[in-house]
């Protein structure tokens, strides 16, 4: 009964959400600009601006405009895009292969790097290597991606013409990108972990397990690791979100097709129908990643009940 | 093994491998078959040439689609898939059609095509964002499958530009599949058709064979969008890309420096300038101050450092390529210390307040030149608040007619004439226009509706004279687009931003 | 992992030695040295900062299109400008050391805020659990979801630009990514023997939340904030770019960075030097972080 209850809670809360959600994005797009003065010519007439805008339909109340976006998007029409006419939440999905091969590559190469780069930290601390290691890891942070971007395609491109500079294609186009956007990446990742593990290593447990000869490996990877991991888990789920958002720097200068910019032009453009798709798309997959890392927390610490 | 070589022939096995090999190294076959890699800033959004409202689109449609005239590469005027034109009367232009001219898929190409591109352009219901370029025509007219009559509303100059402009589609296969199918798969007229579209990865256009001007030379092309400056141009320097457009200025020297690549260039249609509120009282209101901000602001040092030197100082809002231009026109000369006497005879000695807003991204350069005049504002004292705008927001309040006191803005219009420029800027009324003078009001209604070119051309002549003189606005400078040219391209950049391939050829 | 096996077992001299071994000594003055240099580096941006009108050479908005694209001497410029002119010929000394007043103020005050409404409804959403955290993971998920660009164009359109806008902004992005991390550590902590204990002698929620909480949170938090210090940094120049920030004229170390993106291939020390300032400040807060952690923390035995 109370699981059923619980459930149905979890539903409504999201139900909720999404509603609101759209109802923000809606207000947000439509107070943003006008979209009909992005469309019209610059010697067009002021009569064909007002034109412009009753074909749009924004020349209705704003609740006679959400009404009729909402009973469409319902039925999962979200209208065309007005800048490709095209049906907006496919114009999404259609991105979403690009933006998810370049966000799983990167994401495989900067967690593989920060995972032991954050273990070695956080085991000794104050040492040369984590100060080799807060170094890498704070660099890929502050400095901008274009920077970096721009760097790899001077290199392995102009210098060493070993890559392709930009554009999608084979595995090779896939590199820098992937590459760049990593070293990004890595900050967060390499600097919770360590977080975590001078932590819990210098728990009253761990001296006492340690004292009582259990081996280093065990402690490791028992108690140690397992508590970094919750933090980790955290902080991969949230980088894992907005990398499925798109990159917009990174895709834009390695000239990806992926949805970051595509979303960023259609904002820059007022187109809405297409915001809305998008906004809707990426909550959905927020929500299935939170809800994802809540549930392996359990798992990774057995204190954690969610 | 034995076997295998009774049963199959030696001359099977080489003929095989090279078949394989072929394969393999498809790469090879390309190149034999005169390849041209473009890349523009962006994709096309759309493959409708009636739905583009933006360069980069109408660079790939201009490829696929005709129009019933096109621009010779001195932009003029000339026919194309209409034979001749001529005006019948004040009111009246009359279109006579090519004969057998068919679209890609086989639909014949006559006036009744042409009346229904025209009209399909025309229809609200498409919501085209050109739709405005036939708003003076009354009516259309097919007396016989060659003729094409056009009747407007107002006598108009500007007739044959607008309709000649207007790309041809085929009218069954158009309706059948509808627009949004049709901006996906598009059917034309032109040198080149459709063959693949990867969305914001690459066009794939390949040679129309049957093309009424003959084969193209130029077997396939792909356009490749790459936002990033840097990126466009390392994938020129690599190869992978044999010409790139939006080449900024400061780039210039660096690729002219490398031995396979060189710079082209082009008189651009688009002018920068200021706009200058002027109805809503305030000190922008006096001539003089006017007339002070526009001795205050070096445009020559703009040009030469910002713009590398390609660009045009200009004394009206008019570029040099445009009908109506007057050269003899001069511009304000960089005069700090009598622009701060202007602004002391105009009892503002103390300098003012005054909002400035650019729009960012926008056109070359934009930022760093609006800064540079913010800098020249606050020389003579005036002091500046400034900002800059995401274009959308400029535009909407632009348009709203809730834009700064002052505005950075660029106009660029493919019809070479004054009329789109002067029209919008100065004519009260128009939504971008801040200013108001009956003077040029009368003067630019006038020109609108007159047929005589010589009469026109004096009344566009006055127009720029009274509004230099009256400081309208601080006109900057015309753009010089700069494309970055692999050397065994050849090709001459136009003025109105095409890339025509059929005019293109590779060398071996 | 060998490595980190070897590491352990000669960071952690367990009972057969007391006395700290050679190697852990030279590692103590060796991060003593790095602590002492990040402090270094947080001083002197600090006082750059405050005491840029004395510091910096030139007028860091005194334009001159004659001198611009001046190289810094350390790759053959001469005359006055140390680290050259940018693209309107200003000063790029003096512009950075300006640059450190916005640039220091908007990341930091971001962070904080950030940080505060983040701590604050992760420690609430992960103690208290029920339909509160519910909700409040219903907003984090949206807050998550918006593009941080359609956020700020609809500032934009409707206020004013400011400094405020933009502190109010990246405080708007950030804090859910706090809210996160806190919880999920708060939700470790709710089993913590040391909780449950409080709460069997029936200490008063406010002092569980104040002793128990925070100083076990303290980690993560100054973490997240060093962090994020460094990403704000970078956003406030997007911000600008959007029309939201301050005037451009106005130099801030994202802003100048991000200007010179265009000359990168040309010109690299436009990019490169603020973002180096970044970068230094990033990595000395981060410093800074781990050794007051330490120094919090009483069962530390390394003494900065």
């Amino acid at each position: 009964m109370n699981k059923v209850n619980g459930l149905a809670a979890k539903i409504a809360t999201s139900i909720g959400a999404v509603i609101l959600l759209s109802m923000i994005t809606f207000i947000f797009t439509r107070v943003s600009g006008d979209p009909a003065s992005l469309l019209i010519p610059s010697d067009a007439t002021y009569e064909e601006l007002l034109e412009m805008r009753a074909l749009l339909g924004l020349d209705r109340s704003l609740p006679a405009q959400f009404l009729t976006f909402a009973s469409g998007a319902l039925k999962g029409d979200f209208g065309l895009s007005l800048r490709y006419g095209q049906p907006a939440m496919e114009l999404v999905l259609a991105r979403v292969p690009a933006t998810l091969e370049l966000a799983f590559f990167a994401a495989l190469i900067g967690w593989a790097v920060a995972v032991p780069l954050g273990i070695l930290s956080g085991c000794k601390p104050n040492s040369v290597w984590d100060a080799v290691a807060r170094f890498i890891a704070l660099f890929g942070q502050s400095m901008p991606v274009y920077w970096l971007g721009i760097l790899l395609v001077m290199l392995f491109s102009i210098k060493l013409r070993l890559l392709p500079a930009s554009g999608r294609g084979g595995f090779g186009h896939l590199i820098l990108p992937g590459l760049a956007l990593s070293l990004n990446l890595m900050g967060s990742v390499t600097r919770v972990l360590r977080a975590s593990m001078v932590e819990i290593l210098r728990q009253d447990y761990i001296r006492a397990a340690r004292a009582r000869g259990i081996s280093q490996k065990a402690l490791l990877f028992k108690h140690a690791l397992k508590n970094g991991a919750v933090g980790m888990v955290t902080v991969i789920g949230l980088q894992l979100g907005s990398l499925v958002g798109g990159t917009v720097v990174t895709e834009t200068v390695f000239a990806w097709p992926g949805l970051g910019r595509f979303i960023v032009q259609s904002i820059q453009f007022r187109d809405f129908p297409v915001v809305q798709a998008g906004v809707l798309f990426l909550a959905v997959v927020i929500a299935l990643i939170n809800t994802t890392t809540d549930l392996i927390y359990p798992l990774l610490d057995s204190r954690v009940r969610v | 093994m034995n076997m295998f070589r009774k049963v199959v022939p030696l001359r099977t096995v080489v003929f095989a491998c090279f078949v394989i090999c072929a394969v393999v190294f498809g790469v090879n076959l390309t190149v034999l078959a005169k390849t041209v890699t473009i890349a523009q800033g962006v994709d096309a959004t759309t493959l409708d040439p009636h739905m583009s409202h933006d360069t980069p689109t109408s660079v790939v449609t201009g490829n696929i689609f005709d129009s019933l005239l096109r621009r010779s590469p001195t932009m003029e005027l000339e026919p194309a898939l209409a034979a001749s034109y001529r005006q019948v009367n004040d009111l009246t232009w009359e279109f006579i059609m090519q004969d057998e001219i068919t679209f890609h898929n086989g639909e014949i190409f006559d006036a009744h095509t042409a009346k229904y591109s025209l009209e399909r352009l025309m229809d609200p219901a498409l919501m085209s964002p050109q739709a405005s370029q036939l708003r003076n025509i009354e009516s259309i007219e097919v007396p016989d499958s060659k003729t094409l009559r056009v009747k407007s509303k107002t006598p108009s100059p500007l007739i044959p530009i607008q309709v000649g402009n207007v790309a041809m589609l085929p009218p069954l296969y158009a309706e059948e599949v509808g627009p949004a199918a049709f901006a996906q798969a598009p059917v034309g007229t032109g040198p080149y058709r459709l063959k693949e579209w990867i969305k914001d990865e690459k066009i794939i256009l390949q040679a129309n064979g049957d093309y009424y001007r003959g084969a193209p030379a130029v077997q396939e092309v792909v356009f490749r969008p790459i936002p990033e400056t840097a990126s466009r141009i390392a994938e020129l320097r690599t190869g992978a890309v044999d010409l790139i457009a939006n080449v900024p200025p400061h780039q210039a020297a660096s690729i002219d420096a490398l031995p396979d690549l060189k710079v082209r260039t082009a008189p651009s249609s688009r002018i920068i300038f200021i706009v200058l509120t002027t109805t809503d009282g305030g000190p922008l209101a006096d001539k003089r101050v006017r007339q002070a901000l526009n001795y205050a602001v070096d445009k020559e040092a703009i040009v030469r450092a910002l713009l590398g030197g390609y660009g045009y100082v200009l004394a009206s809002p008019l570029p040099n390529n445009a009908f109506g231009f007057d050269p003899t026109l001069q511009s304000y000369p960089y005069e700090p210390e009598k622009a701060k006497q202007l602004l002391k005879e105009a009892g503002f000695q103390e300098g003012f307040d005054l909002i400035f807003e650019a729009p960012q991204g926008r056109y070359l350069m934009d930022k760093e030149v609006a800064q540079a005049v913010n800098g020249y504002l606050q020389d003579i004292g005036i002091k500046t608040q400034f900002n800059v705008l995401e274009w959308g927001v400029f535009v909407s309040k632009l348009y709203q007619h809730d834009g700064a006191p002052m505005m950075l803005l660029g106009l660029g219009s493919t019809t070479f004439d004054a009329d789109p420029y002067l029209f919008t800027q100065l004519r009260s009324g128009e939504i971008s226009s801040y200013y108001y003078n009956p003077d040029i009001d009368e003067l630019l209604d006038a020109a609108r509706s007159e047929m005589d070119p010589k009469q026109r051309e004096a009344l566009y002549v006055q127009v720029q004279e009274l509004a230099a003189d009256e400081a309208a606005l601080i006109p900057l400078y015309q753009q010089v687009d700069l494309f970055g040219v692999h050397n065994r391209v050849i090709w001459e950049p136009r003025s109105d931003e095409m890339i025509l391939v059929y005019d293109m050829d590779v060398a071996p | 992992m060998a490595i980190v096996e070897r590491d352990l077992t000669k960071n952690l001299p367990l009972s057969k030695t007391a006395a700290p071994s050679k190697s852990s000594s030279q590692r103590q003055s060796l991060g003593g040295f790095g602590v002492k240099l990040a402090f270094a580096v947080i001083l002197a941006t600090l006082l750059a900062a405050v005491f840029a009108p004395i510091l910096a050479v030139s007028d860091p908005y005194r334009q001159s299109l004659v001198a611009r694209l001046k190289a810094p001497i350390f790759v053959g410029g001469s005359g006055p400008h140390i680290l050259g002119t940018d693209a309107l010929g200003r000063d790029i000394a003096s512009r950075l050391i300006y640059g450190a007043r916005l640039s220091l103020y908007v990341s930091v005050t971001g962070a904080l805020g950030a940080c505060l409404i983040g701590t604050t409804l992760g420690l609430v959403a992960g103690r208290y659990g029920g339909w509160v955290e519910r909700i409040l993971l219903g907003i984090i998920n949206m807050q998550l979801s918006i593009p941080f660009i359609l956020l700020a164009i609809t500032l934009v359109a409707v206020t004013k630009p400011g400094v405020t806008n933009i502190v109010f902004i990246l405080i708007a992005t950030g804090w859910a990514g706090y809210a996160r991390v806190i919880r999920a550590e708060t939700l470790k902590l709710n089993e913590a023997g040391f909780v449950e204990s409080a709460e069997a002698i029936g200490q008063k929620e406010h002092l569980i939340l104040w002793k128990h909480y925070l100083p076990n949170l303290l980690p993560q938090i100054i973490v997240l904030a060093s962090m994020d210090i460094a990403k704000f940094i970078v956003l406030e120049s997007s911000l600008s770019f959007l029309g939201l920030g301050v005037e451009p004229s106005i130099p801030t170390w994202g802003s100048m960075a991000a200007e010179g993106r265009e000359y990168l291939a040309t010109h690299w020390w436009l990019t490169t030097l603020p973002g180096l300032a970044v970068f230094s400040v990033c990595l000395a807060l981060n410093t800074i972080g781990d050794w007051l952690r330490e120094r919090l923390d009483p069962r530390s035995t390394v003494r900065g």
